[in-house]
């Protein structure tokens, strides 16, 4: 399948840090893509970028065959995003705010309305038509974004962290709806802190540690090549299939660190 | 386990959190030079108007003794009441007031809860002036009165207390009944409200004052025995010569005191018992779980893609247009602010009907450009030049969705011209009603000169608001996370903001003037209406460009407002 987002040596600088350097990513679409990375190693920066949030310092981004630079307004018409602030309104209620982002995103208004009432029927808030946003919990309002970012039917899905403050019983029925937008031909670009759950949903996975991209590829690949390079550091038996806990700690050489904190934390057993 | 020492003492737990309130202060004062400068500044004002007022106090105190006027010091004690305890009242407006909720988790016994609530009511500049103006008072009765020195020495500590625990009363019930959303923005309605009538007390009182004394008069002996009454009668006693009295009126002073503590400490053992304020509880109550409700959810269609319609241009501005009325409706404060200029127009307009304008036939005619100035220049400030404030993380869905900046500034401006169209109306009808129609050519002359300042002023708050954000909360006056001084649009913003408005007033006014000396009052609107229509040009010009320049300042839109 054709790459749905490449990027080709991103970079974003602010003064004299550099946030995200030479990044190049392709993601095929359909994918359910993850892109993992330690605090401050620059994910939420590229996810920015990659939706039209921060302009990049240099580089450049194709979302399906789409030049951002070039053409943002098509480029963003093919995406969805729950970014790291919600996006959301919080003053009109869950309803209204649907209607108005199917709105922006051109739907007319019996298919913004009708879209809304499904996908709040959907994340189980339909009950809540009076009820402002600002006054939703902070899964409630996760649950909407999500809602408000697939109400276009967009091609490629991003999300930052979206299963962060849900319940277990909506983190299940979330995770199905993606599978089932991956399965139609939907590429989905994750961030998560929660390794399992990353395991568990995407096919191929990008570590950024320190603004570059260490590791890229399909789970199995990264487990071969981790395997074949620093199993025992991260203290895999030989031939045991690795987690993705090991692979991302073995590429971002978290096993030192860890070690290090039991040695100098010692007073705490 | 490492062994653990017990929780630190009373004492030394004040001492921690008075220090990180400090540091916490110092941090938000001091962070640049010019904040550090004002900052002491500022202080050393604050402490000159405490002792200014303090010693107004005592000099009042002193006559009333001296000129044995009897209801002197009944009035003193109830001044300094209603200035102390009118603290926690602001406290509401600008959210100053020391949370202490967070502390809860600390190993802390219900006494240390207790002994911080009262060292940081006493710490309070509020408590620190009103315990200034005790002392002073009583200074003032014993160099009036030195006889009287023991009953002074007595009340002066017994109100204080009285006062102290009165205020964190207040303030800890306040904050049970503030914590709803709701609840909090109908009291700042309420505040603001005040604040307006405080600002016409004089005109009010001039109006009320023979009617309030004759009620004042005849409801004397209620105002005595409340408890800033207690404190006045109980000295009123003792300067009589009746110490019984005295000591009764004492005595009651120090029951009211026990009643407040009383009210306090129940709140406070609420607190420590780990009460919740929250929005979210009562907001959504706990419901059955249906599990055939969820299945049926389940099974709801998720959309198919559709990528064959464009967002309208009209879709978009109109989308922006009605979310910002639903904005207005559901922030009283800023409803509130966008129509308290009109009761200045009321005003106003009073002012104009005094004979010596009356007879000259000016009122109508001076009265509705003069009050319509006076409304736009609030109104159109307010709207305009930080017009993307209330979006908060909002903003990045303006800046994800496939639309072009343009048309969310023009929703929003169609909005402010449906406002300022609003006020404009109401000016007109409050001068009409009052003072009589103004004529055809003022009316049409101050309306053309009202366009020509909104455009002007939406064409340059375009600008600064994307340029500048600043984040504003529903319910506060203040900006999200920043001192109370850095409210609404940067300071470069409200300065070059107020130069355009009195700029465009005053070329508006010189026009006027010009145009009428050289061919009469009709070639006004001729000249006004060339000057609009340059207005909408440059408007149009701008908003073209308006695109670019919300992409170009993505990241100081997303730092400041999204945060």
């Amino acid at each position: 399948m054709a790459p749905a987002i490449i990027t080709e040596n991103l970079t974003r600088t602010f003064g004299a840090l550099t946030a995200v350097e030479g990044v190049n990513l392709s993601v095929d679409g359909g994918q359910f893509f993850g892109f993992l990375g330690p605090n401050g190693a620059g994910k939420s920066t590229t996810i920015k970028m990659l939706t039209g949030l921060l302009a990049p310092t240099s580089g450049r981004i194709e979302l399906l065959g789409l030049d951002f630079a070039k053409d943002p307004i098509e480029a963003k018409r093919q995406i969805g995003v729950v970014p790291e602030g919600l996006a959301l309104f919080d003053r009109l209620t869950g309803s209204e705010y649907l209607n108005f982002v199917g709105r922006m995103y051109g739907l007319d208004k019996a298919t913004a309305q009708q879209r809304s009432a499904d996908l709040l029927n959907f994340m189980d808030l339909a009950d809540r038509t009076k009820t402002l946003i600002t006054d939703y919990s902070h899964g409630m309002k996760k649950k909407l974004a999500l809602a408000a970012a697939v109400i276009h039917g967009p091609k490629i899905l991003f999300l930052d962290e979206p299963f962060e403050g849900v319940d277990a019983i909506a983190a299940g029925t979330l995770k199905s709806m993606l599978q089932h937008m991956t399965s139609r031909g939907v590429t989905i670009f994750l961030t998560s802190h929660v390794l399992e759950i990353v395991e568990r949903l995407c096919t191929h996975v990008a570590i950024i540690h320190k603004g570059r991209i260490v590791a890229q590829g399909s789970l199995d690949e990264l487990r071969a090549g981790v395997a074949a390079n620093a199993a025992a550091a991260v203290g895999a038996a030989p031939g045991e299939k690795l987690t993705l806990e090991q692979i991302f700690l073995a590429v971002v050489g978290g096993e030192g660190t860890m070690r290090k904190s039991e040695e100098e934390l010692a007073w705490l057993r | 386990m490492a062994a653990v020492g017990g929780p630190p003492g009373l004492l030394e737990q004040v001492w921690l959190v008075g220090r990180v309130r400090w540091l916490m202060t110092r941090r938000t004062t001091y962070r640049t030079v010019a904040g550090a400068t004002a900052g002491v500044v500022f202080r050393v004002i604050g402490f000159a108007g405490t002792a200014i007022v303090a010693a107004v106090f005592g000099l009042l105190a002193y006559l009333a003794i001296t000129d044995e006027k009897r209801g002197g010091l009944l009035a003193i004690y109830w001044g300094m009441f209603a200035l102390w305890q009118l603290a926690p009242f602001r406290a509401i407006q600008l959210r100053g007031s020391f949370d202490s909720t967070p502390l809860l988790r600390f190993p802390m016994r219900f006494s240390t809860l207790c002994a911080l609530n009262l060292a940081f009511g006493l710490g309070d500049p509020s408590a620190i002036a009103g315990v200034a103006r005790h002392l002073a008072v009583m200074i003032a009765i014993i160099i009036a009165r030195p006889d009287a020195w023991r009953a002074a020495v007595l009340v002066t500590p017994l109100s204080i207390v009285m006062n102290l625990f009165c205020s964190q009363m207040l303030n800890t019930w306040l904050e049970r009944l503030l914590a709803q959303r709701k609840t909090r923005e109908i009291a700042l309605a309420l505040f603001a409200l005040l604040a307006i009538g405080l600002q016409f007390s004089r005109f009010i009182a001039a109006q009320v004052r023979g009617p309030a004394t004759a009620f004042f008069q005849r409801t004397y002996l209620f105002w005595t025995i409340l408890p800033p009454g207690e404190a006045g009668a109980s000295l009123n006693d003792a300067l009589s010569g009746h110490i019984g009295a005295g000591l009764r009126a004492a005595g009651s002073l120090a029951l009211y005191s026990g009643a407040f503590a009383g009210l306090l400490i129940w709140r406070l053992q609420k607190q420590f018992r780990g009460e919740y304020l929250g929005e979210t509880a009562a907001a959504l109550p706990v419901r059955e779980t249906l599990p055939l409700q969820i299945t049926k959810s389940r099974e709801v269609a998720l959309p198919r893609n559709v990528h064959a319609v464009m967002p309208e241009k009209l879709a978009v501005t109109s989308g922006i247009f009605v979310k910002e009325l639903k904005y207005l409706r559901r922030n009283s404060m800023a409803l509130m602010n966008l129509f308290r200029p009109l009761i200045l127009v009321v005003f106003i307009a009073f002012s104009w009907r005094q004979p010596s304008f009356r007879d000259f036939g000016v009122a109508n005619r001076f009265a509705f450009p003069e009050g319509l100035a006076f409304v736009l220049v609030i109104v159109t400030a307010q709207l305009c030049l930080n017009s993307l404030a209330y979006d908060g993380s909002g903003v990045q869905l303006l800046l994800m969705a496939p639309i072009d900046f343009r048309e969310v500034m023009l929703g929003k401006n169609l909005y402010h011209a449906v406002v300022i169209g609003i006020e404009i109306a109401l000016v007109l009808a409050i001068v009409w009603l009052l003072l009589g129609p103004p004529g055809p050519l003022i009316i049409s002359a101050t309306i053309l000169g009202a366009v020509f300042e909104s455009v002007v002023l939406m064409t340059f708050g375009n600008w600064r608001s994307l340029k500048q954000p600043r984040a504003l909360q529903f319910g506060t006056v203040r900006a999200a996370g920043k001192a109370v001084r850095t409210q609404k649009p940067s300071a470069a913003t409200r300065f070059m903001g107020l130069g355009i408005i009195f700029g465009s007033i005053a070329l508006l006014a010189a026009i006027a003037a010009v145009a009428n000396w050289i061919s009469g009052g009709w070639s006004v609107l001729a000249a006004y209406f060339v000057l609009d229509l340059v207005a909408f040009s440059v408007y149009r010009t701008m908003l073209a460009a308006t695109s670019q320049l919300a992409m170009a300042n993505r990241d100081e839109l997303l730092g400041q407002l999204a945060r």
